[in-house]
């Protein structure tokens, strides 16, 4: 990975830092691709008992695009911060897709919905679209809590590393994660009920 | 909800939650008091947090991984079941055997064939396009050329409605991924793989292929405990976009899901901890980047762990560029300091650091074979010793310990028949020849009793594991190996062998000129002798290092010729026999003719004539011959034993020289104890000449203990024993050989047993054309009390006489037992004319 130490994306992370707009649509694409490049990977290895770490795979995806010599702590939050909502793309668009491939294909729908529905009991299995939703409403009612959950679900994030990109105590990410898992967990539950 | 409600619900919430559930109600009535609707919201959000207390602790990617991966499971089942008893092209799938990153195998018939083979569909997306396919069809072509027992064999390539599939050698067994799962593997094991895996390596590198996904998945071990390198070229398939993803280059900027790049990741990363530093870097690869893999393999089979990990394929590698591994030995204390070094040379970052070729990794693993063993735990029993030692003030005098300690006692040694690799059974002789060699320069080392060529040869092509032939042969250690002759060099890979145990205590791989075979088997020897650990005298020591360089075609005759010349024990008749020798004395004589110097095959010529002699040519012939090419080997060369031999039989059966007969087999057994010939001429001038029965008896066992399968090849100790008139024990040692009846008649015949005697005589008679055999059966008659039978045969054996030549001294006594004095003194005249013996 020898590279330059100011890769385009690292630049352009800056740029975007400093208010060009323009930067983050150049820079989306790339590691949109890049994240879904790891993620489709990352999910394809069928280790049992092996947890993937989130955080790590979206350092690799900055590494690979800006460079290993480039990480200011700056570029890394931005960085951060939009590959967890990139991650929330991918990965609700994966499910959707999955989904729209299910429906196509019939008679193993009813069989894998019990598994995740049985799944979903023990509260292990979300439903990312119903979450997605559940997760904009939640942005209207409180922006920086419908980020800590995207930071930390769809990032990865800890709760220190949430703090620092948000600039908040992590008491308060602390706090604020767990009345919006509360909130979440309510809307999904209701959801599911009205289903 | 608003905004505003919600802030009021959420500081209630936090604040009850980060209380102890059961003070948790309490405090939500006292802070919601009048407030109706907050109250109510408060509780409902407070029982969902309690229903799912995990609820989004696990990251969204590892569920959606989970998810995919059960989805693949389901997908899987589907398509095995819809493929089970189906029939793709020729093939009728059988069964599943297994699945991975690169595809699910099947087990299937060839119905065409009509045997089994594995069938392996590459995942879908792995070969999407048609520039893929073809790609793919090129690297199974180039795949399939590699014809070697560790790799396994690409038969076939085919299309199918959702993709391609190879066809393969179908394989019983598992991989080395499931034989480590967690646990070092035996160095042993480590090491026989290992050099196995590298004969592979090196077979596809030389002929331009690289694996480039060397990993313990990819290695089967069958059954039987062969390596099998799987999926040769298949890396190659996904591998062009490695480098592609490495560099800057990056693919376009897309939002569409189903971009063309969604299998990149898996050809850089699938195998991430056994990539080369050179492969992370999407460099061009050459065959030292398998090496590396190769390397870290080693070192995962040898500690269980593997050499990088972490966790993720960007920490790993990372890892893999900058940090060394944990040193093997560290993690294992019984793997071999040279095994670590092998590894620790593969796993060097730098490419011109590592081993260049994988021969050179397999020509250092080899002598690890002699490094396992005994010595290992003996090794800390030393140290703890020296310890001891040191603390009760006696000092380090336990050195003598040592060898004792290290190896047991190596005491008896036999060569087994060297393996002919050049695949020509024309160069069979040749890896006799080379057997012969060492045999004879191991038999030169005193302390060694060294089992004969002729009874080792037994055990040519056999199944016998080491310890039964060990046991067979009653040595401690048994030398094999193999001899492979290209054009003018020759390798020879030998290996020592700890009998009882079957556990390799050395082996080395020597690479020369033909010219330097023979000079090459003194190294060898002198090896095995300072492994075993006897010490070698000077005079030893300076004739292993005398050889000199010969004449290829010469030796190529000499070879031939002791071929023919060991082989006419095993012709049936005596035209076949006296073919035999008469064919090798043409072969020496061939040898002479391109090196007029070699001692050598003077020696043979002059045990040739001495063959022909004894059965089947007059001594007055064939014996003047014999003695000429005698003198003149122990001229040429006065450190060969043979020569001194042959030149002893001449001189105690055909001169009668009986003190240079003596002097001769001395000298004989002085340089070469192990010499079963000289021993047992040795035996005949004992008994024959100084009549001392016992010790010629003795002497006569000794020959028989270096060539315990072909004792015959000797002379008889039943016939000794007759002689010496121990006839209980000559008919005890003639019935244990089963075909020595004439001496059993004859035996009888002295103890007054006349029935059995006569039963035995029938017996010979019956078996046999041979004069000396039939007079010796006579004799046994008339002694027996049969004169009538025994003059029955006379007319017989003297029409014989009159057609070839026959040994005069047993006509004679058939004679005399009859008391026929005339006739008995005019075959003495006879035999005395022939110089018979």
């Amino acid at each position: 990975m020898a590279r330059e130490p100011s890769s385009p994306v690292s630049e352009l992370l800056l740029h975007w830092g400093n208010g060009d707009r323009k930067a983050l649509e150049a820079i989306l694409p790339l590691v949109y691709n890049e994240l879904k490049r790891l993620a489709r990977y990352h999910l394809q290895q069928q280790r049992p008992n092996h947890t993937l770490q989130t955080t790590a795979l979206v350092h690799e995806a900055y590494l690979r695009l800006a460079g290993e010599k480039s990480l200011q702590a700056k570029d890394r939050g931005h960085f951060l911060g939009i590959a967890a909502q990139l991650m929330r793309w991918i990965l609700v668009d994966y499910e959707r897709n999955r989904r729209a491939a299910k429906r196509g294909a019939g008679a193993t729908h009813v069989a894998l919905d019990d598994g995740i529905a049985a799944d979903r009991s023990a509260g292990r299995e979300v439903d990312l679209l119903a979450l997605d939703e559940a997760l904009c409403r939640l942005a209207t009612l409180d922006r920086q809590q419908s980020q800590i959950v995207e930071l930390r679900y769809f990032g990865g994030l800890t709760i220190e590393d949430t703090s620092e990109f948000l600039g908040v105590s992590p008491a308060t990410v602390k706090r604020s994660w767990s009345s919006a898992r509360a909130w979440l967990s309510r809307e999904l539950n209701r959801r599911e009920a009205q289903a | 909800m608003n905004p505003e409600e919600w802030l009021k619900v959420r500081s209630i919430l936090e604040s009850a939650l980060d209380l102890d559930p059961q003070s948790r109600s309490a405090f939500v009535d006292s802070a919601c008091a009048g407030d109706e609707r907050l109250h109510r919201e408060v509780l409902s959000l407070l029982n969902d947090q309690k229903q799912s207390d995990h609820f989004l602790e696990e990251p969204a990617l590892e569920m959606v991984r989970q998810q995919m991966a059960r989805d693949q499971a389901m997908q899987d089942k589907e398509s095995e079941s819809a493929l089970l008893g189906k029939e793709i092209s020729h093939y009728r799938i059988l069964q599943k055997l297994g699945g991975g990153g690169m595809g699910v195998v099947y087990k299937a018939e060839d119905t065409r064939l009509g045997r089994h083979v594995a069938l392996k569909f590459l995942p879908e997306q792995t070969v999407r396009d048609a520039q893929a396919l073809e790609r793919f069809k090129r690297e199974a072509q180039a795949a399939s050329a590699l014809n070697h027992p560790h790799i396994c064999t690409i038969y076939d390539i085919g299309e199918y409605e959702k993709g391609p599939f190879i066809v393969m050698e179908a394989l019983e067994g598992s991989t080395i991924k499931h034989r480590i799962s967690g646990k070092p593997l035996a160095s042993e094991l480590v090491v026989e793989l290992g050099i196995q895996i590298a004969e592979a390596l090196e077979a596809a590198h030389s002929r331009g292929i690289l694996h480039r996904d060397i990993k313990p998945a990819n290695i089967f071990v069958t059954e039987r405990g062969q390596a099998k390198l799987l999926d040769f070229g298949l890396a190659k398939l996904a591998g062009a976009t490695t480098e592609a993803l490495a560099s800057q280059d990056l693919p376009t900027a897309t939002t569409n899901f189903h971009a063309h790049d969604l299998t990149l990741p898996g050809a850089l990363m699938g195998t991430a901890p056994y990539m080369s530093p050179e492969q992370t870097l999407g460099k061009p690869l050459d065959a030292r980047s398998d090496i590396f893999s190769f390397g870290a393999v080693l070192y995962e089979m040898a500690t269980g762990q593997p050499a990088f990990s972490g966790e993720t394929t960007g920490q790993i590698r990372e890892i893999i560029l900058t940090r060394e591994p944990v040193s093997p030995r560290k993690l294992n204390p019984r793997i071999p300091a040279v095994l670590e070094r092998v590894i620790i040379k593969a796993l060097k970052k730098r490419p011109e650091e590592r081993y260049q070729r994988a021969a050179g990794l397999r020509t250092d693993l080899i002598p690890v074979r002699g490094e396992i063993g005994p010595r290992w735990r003996p090794r800390v029993v030393m140290a703890s010793l020296a310890l001891l030692a040191l603390v009760a003030g006696i000092g380090w005098k336990l050195g003598w310990l040592q060898p004792s300690l290290r190896l047991g006692q190596i005491q008896s040694i036999a060569v087994l028949p060297l393996a002919n690799l050049s695949g020509d059974r024309e160069q069979e002789y040749f890896a006799d020849g080379m057997t012969e060699q060492l045999t004879t320069d191991l038999g030169q080392i005193s302390a060694l009793r060294v089992i004969s060529r002729t009874s080792a040869m037994q055990y040519r092509n056999t199944n016998k594991k080491v310890p039964e032939i060990a046991r067979e042969l009653n040595v401690d250690a048994v030398v094999e190996g193999s001899v492979e002759r290209v054009g003018n060099q020759v390798r020879i890979t030998a290996q020592l062998i700890d009998a009882p145990n079957d556990r390799h205590l050395w082996a080395k791989s020597y690479e020369r000129d033909l010219r330097d075979a023979f000079r090459l088997q003194d190294d060898v020897a002198k090896e095995i002798a300072s492994e075993v650990k006897v010490k070698l005298t000077s005079q030893e020591q300076s004739r292993l290092s005398n050889a000199r360089p010969i004449d290829p075609a010469a030796s190529e005759a000499y070879l031939r010729g002791l071929h023919q010349l060991h082989g006419i024990t095993a012709e049936p008749t005596d035209t076949l026999k006296s073919q035999s020798i008469e064919k090798a004395i043409q072969y020496f004589q061939e040898a002479l003719s391109h090196d007029p110097n070699d001692a050598q095959a003077y020696s043979g010529l002059a045990d040739a004539y001495y063959s022909l002699s004894t059965f089947y040519r007059a001594p007055l012939q064939v014996m003047p011959k014999a003695k000429a090419a005698a003198e003149k080997a122990v001229e040429l060369d006065d450190t060969l034993a043979e020569a001194h031999a042959s030149l002893g039989y001449v001189s105690i059966h055909f001169d009668w020289d009986w003190a240079r007969g003596e002097r001769e087999f001395r000298r004989a057994l002085e340089l070469n104890p192990s010499s079963s010939r000289a021993h047992s001429g040795y035996a005949q001038y004992l008994l024959f000449v100084r009549g001392r029965a016992d010790q010629a008896i003795q002497e006569l066992r000794q020959a028989y203990a270096l060539d315990p399968l072909l004792p015959q090849a000797h002379g008889d100790l039943a016939w000794f024993l007759f002689l010496a008139r121990r006839y209980s024990d000559s008919i005890e040692a003639a019935l244990k050989v089963g075909r020595d009846d004439h001496i059993l008649a004859l035996s009888y015949a002295e103890l007054g047993q006349s029935d059995q005697a006569i039963a035995a005589a029938d017996r010979a008679v019956k078996s046999t054309r041979n004069p000396v055999i039939l007079s010796q059966a006579a004799a046994a008659y008339a002694l027996a009390g049969r004169k009538d039978k025994a003059r029955a045969m006379i007319s017989g054996i003297e029409g014989q006489a009159r057609e070839r030549y026959v040994c005069g001294f047993n006509v004679a006594s058939l004679y005399s037992v009859l008391g026929e004095k005339e006739q008995a003194l005019a075959w003495l005249e006879r035999a005395h004319r022939d110089r018979s013996d």
